[in-house]
């Protein structure tokens, strides 16, 4: 966790006041519905179809204990009781009163959050990797650097009025869990030969209605040019970027209608300019930032716990359990572990405010009172004792937290869908559910193995369909709710040694919503006839076998 | 005559006529902010008639065609025609950092309270308001915050503006 300085504190408390006033204004007359929009969207605000959705950032995913059960006393206080964490790291409350947004902003000042430019046409959330600082495979702890955008970014004068939503993420680790190249900007951290750190700019990724995977614009960028090359970027978009069509605003159509060689040109010779100026960032800066986040303390422990081992021997439960929702940590005897939040009978990502006290507690005793919020809607505990997963898989499994479906088909990541968004074609929630139910086995869900499985009600693509291995779309056809899907998406897999993102195919005609959970059986059903070996994926598969064969068993009966 | 802020306060007086097409509504020896395009092809004739000049940019314009005309100009307005168009916080500051323009950046069109901070940031010292605007409120918006982490063109003015620096 980083720890605000007064300075810091001073920057989100004058923001609740500048917020109060312009939604005192709004409510007096004095601002119109169309001058207020970009001011509310910037504090989170979102007027979707039942009420207004306050989105509130969870910077790079991290919170400590403190937080989250303010995020429970704001659900009890001014919700209904519970909130929802998103694909992009933020958590979001579905029924606040607009009057009692600034209210709300105070508290989650009072814990050092805030909910500036979660949404609306400027920087938005950064996002990283939910094991950054304890992945074993991490080349570099991207967390001070997220930091440090986050603060660059927050209220930056030149850019609160983009042509379009802008957003960053940052990997560090040799898998890319932030699903850096279907980003605005995606930086990778890596080291140089003497050890020096810097940064792989890719620029133009996106989902959404043209699903793009990022191009790189810079192999190695030096550290202290972070924020100087950011800004130039941001600055040549700014001033480039399309505004006469909201479908063509963001920069990955810029790019693409500039040319990757020019607009990497124009990039360059901004930087160029600016390079020796002010935003050069110094080892000071980043040594200050850095000693402000908490450091987890560890006890010198044996890799292996051995009553983790006896148990997971006599009980498949557990040993399940600790196969899917436990992962690998850099220090010897501890895991970091995932709180499914994908359940029965409950929208993915959804917690009461009950749910976040009751986590809370377990992460004061079980991970040193921090946790982070996945983008695929799920908590992480970071920093749990090896010989303490029993009791801690106990306590999940008493709360309902301990599915041990992470990576599996049971994972679903869904969008509010047409339950709560205006811009919804069709449902993706109770489409979760079906399939959720579908595939409750876990038998199956192991035999089946690792398998993302992503769900949009739109085009828009918040539930990040495209990446998904099988991606779910809702479309609108004569006012009906269909879906289209597709296959072979990732958000990170390796191809040729290399790894990247990939937009996922469409199969064909789209489906009936009763028919999506036959639908989707058959693609499996298909794979497991294809596979050759026990550890090729789904998505493996496809890439090797295209998706020809899973089209014709798909639609082999319809005709 | 829209309003006229500065940080300090309302602006009474202000000498800058915008041309708008006819001349002849211009007296001689006046300060005159002339569009884009008139500034290129008649600078000439207008440095005769009038007393100083200015520029009007619009959120397309190019600031190549007046880098070389700077020392003929004492302002610079730059067109805002509606609030969510922020080209214009880019070009002042390309304005104030790589141009080096230290006279006057004003931000005229669709100028609201809510934006005079960030714009203060961009550079800008002077503020058109638009019509409906209270002036002792957009100039109360110059101070909303007192801490920044950005390095805005703002440090090339006369105005103090926020303290910059990280958080740590
Ligand atoms: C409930 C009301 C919501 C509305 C009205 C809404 C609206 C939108 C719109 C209009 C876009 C597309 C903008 C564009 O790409 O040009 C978008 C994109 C996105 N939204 Fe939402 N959204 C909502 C909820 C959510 C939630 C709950 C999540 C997370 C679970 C989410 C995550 C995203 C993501 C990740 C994208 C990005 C796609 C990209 O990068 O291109 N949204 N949303
Ligand atoms: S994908 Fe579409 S339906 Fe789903 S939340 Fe986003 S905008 Fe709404």
């Amino acid at each position: 966790m980083y720890r605000y300085t007064e300075f810091d504190q001073s920057i989100v408390d004058q923001r609740v006041a500048q917020f109060r006033g312009q939604t005192e204004r709004y409510l007096a007359g004095k601002l119109s519905e169309d001058e207020f929009r970009p001011l509310r969207l910037q504090n989170g605000l979102y007027v979707q179809k039942h009420a207004p959705m306050l989105r509130v950032a969870i910077p790079y995913g991290l919170i400590d204990t403190r937080q989250l059960r303010m995020f429970a006393q704001i659900a009890r206080t001014y919700d209904r009781g519970y909130g929802h964490f998103t694909t992009r790291q933020n958590i979001q409350y579905n029924w606040p009163a607009l009057d009692r947004v600034p209210d709300i902003l105070a508290d989650l000042a009072s814990v050092q959050m805030h909910a500036i430019q979660t949404s609306g046409n400027c920087i938005r959330n950064t996002t990283t990797d939910q094991f950054a600082g304890i992945a074993p495979d991490e080349v570099v702890n991207p967390l001070a650097w997220a930091e440090i955008i986050r603060q660059w970014s927050t209220i930056h004068p030149e850019f609160a009025h983009l042509p379009r939503k802008f957003k960053i993420a940052i990997n560090g680790a040799r898998a890319d869990r932030a699903a850096t190249l279907v980003h605005d900007i995606g930086l990778t951290a890596l080291t140089d030969q003497v050890g020096s750190i810097g940064f792989r700019v890719a620029v133009g990724g996106g989902l959404g209605r043209t699903p793009i995977v990022g191009v790189v614009v810079r192999e190695f960028l030096p550290w202290q040019d972070l924020i100087t090359y950011l800004e130039a970027i941001l600055r040549v978009y700014n001033l480039t970027g399309r505004r006469d069509n909201k479908y063509k605003a963001r920069i990955k159509i810029t790019v693409k209608e500039t040319g990757v060689a020019e607009f990497t040109q124009r990039i360059e010779d901004e930087f160029a300019r600016t390079k020796s100026g002010p935003t050069r960032l110094t080892r000071e800066t980043v040594e200050a930032i850095s000693a402000r986040f908490t450091q987890a303390t560890y006890a010198t422990l044996p890799e292996d716990d051995a009553g983790v081992v006896t148990l997971s021997a006599s009980n498949s439960e557990f040993a399940r359990w600790l196969k899917r929702n436990t992962h690998a940590h850099r220090v010897a005897g501890y895991a970091a572990v995932t709180l499914s939040l994908k359940r029965k009978g409950v929208p993915p990502g959804d917690a009461t405010a009950d749910e976040m006290d009751a986590i809370a507690l377990l992460a004061d005793r079980f991970s040193q009172g921090e946790l982070r919020v996945t983008h695929e809607q799920n908590l992480v505990f970071a920093d749990v004792e090896k010989r303490e997963l029993p009791e801690l898989w106990r306590e999940l499994k008493a709360l309902g937290f301990a599915s041990a479906n992470i990576g599996l088909i049971g994972n679903i990541i869904a969008c509010p869908g047409g339950d709560f968004c205006s811009l919804a074609n069709a449902v993706s929630i109770p489409v979760a559910e079906a399939i959720h139910d579908r595939f409750e086995s876990l038998d199956y869900q192991f035999d089946i193995g690792e398998l993302d499985l992503n769900i949009s009600g739109c085009i828009n693509a918040c539930g990040h369909h495209h990446v998904g291995h099988i991606g779910i779309l809702g479309v609108d056809k004569n006012g009906e709710e269909w879906y289209q899907v597709t296959i072979g998406g990732a958000q990170s897999i390796a191809i040729n040694g290399n790894d990247t993102a990939r937009i996922g195919k469409i199969i064909g005609p789209s489906f009936a919503r009763a028919d999506v959970p036959d639908v989707v059986e058959k693609l499996i059903q298909t794979y497991l006839g294809l596979r050759e070996r026990e550890d090729e994926r789904f998505v493996d598969v496809v890439a090797r076998t295209g998706i020809e064969p899973f089209k014709e068993n798909v639609y082999a009966e319809a005709n | 005559m829209p309003k006229l802020i500065d940080h300090s306060g309302e602006r009474t007086g202000d000498p800058w006529i915008t041309y708008a097409g006819d001349a002849h509504a211009i007296p001689a020896g006046a300060c005159v902010i002339l569009p884009l395009t008139e500034f290129r092809e008649f600078a000439g004739t207008w440095k005769n008639h009038a007393k100083a000049l200015g520029v009007l940019l619009s959120p397309s314009d190019s600031l190549e065609l007046i880098a070389n005309d700077l020392d003929k100009l004492r302002l610079i307005a730059i067109d805002f025609p509606v609030f969510t168009d922020g080209r214009g916080y880019s070009l002042a500051h390309a304005l104030r950092s790589r141009y080096g323009w230290r006279g006057e950046l004003r931000a005229v069109g669709d100028i609201q309270q809510d934006q005079i901070y960030l714009l203060t940031r961009s550079g800008f010292d002077t503020f058109a308001l638009r019509d409906d605007q209270r002036a002792n409120e957009c100039v109360a918006a110059t101070d909303d915050f007192t801490h920044a982490y950005q390095w805005g063109a703002d440090r090339f003015g006369a105005r103090p503006g926020p303290q910059v620096r990280y958080g740590a």
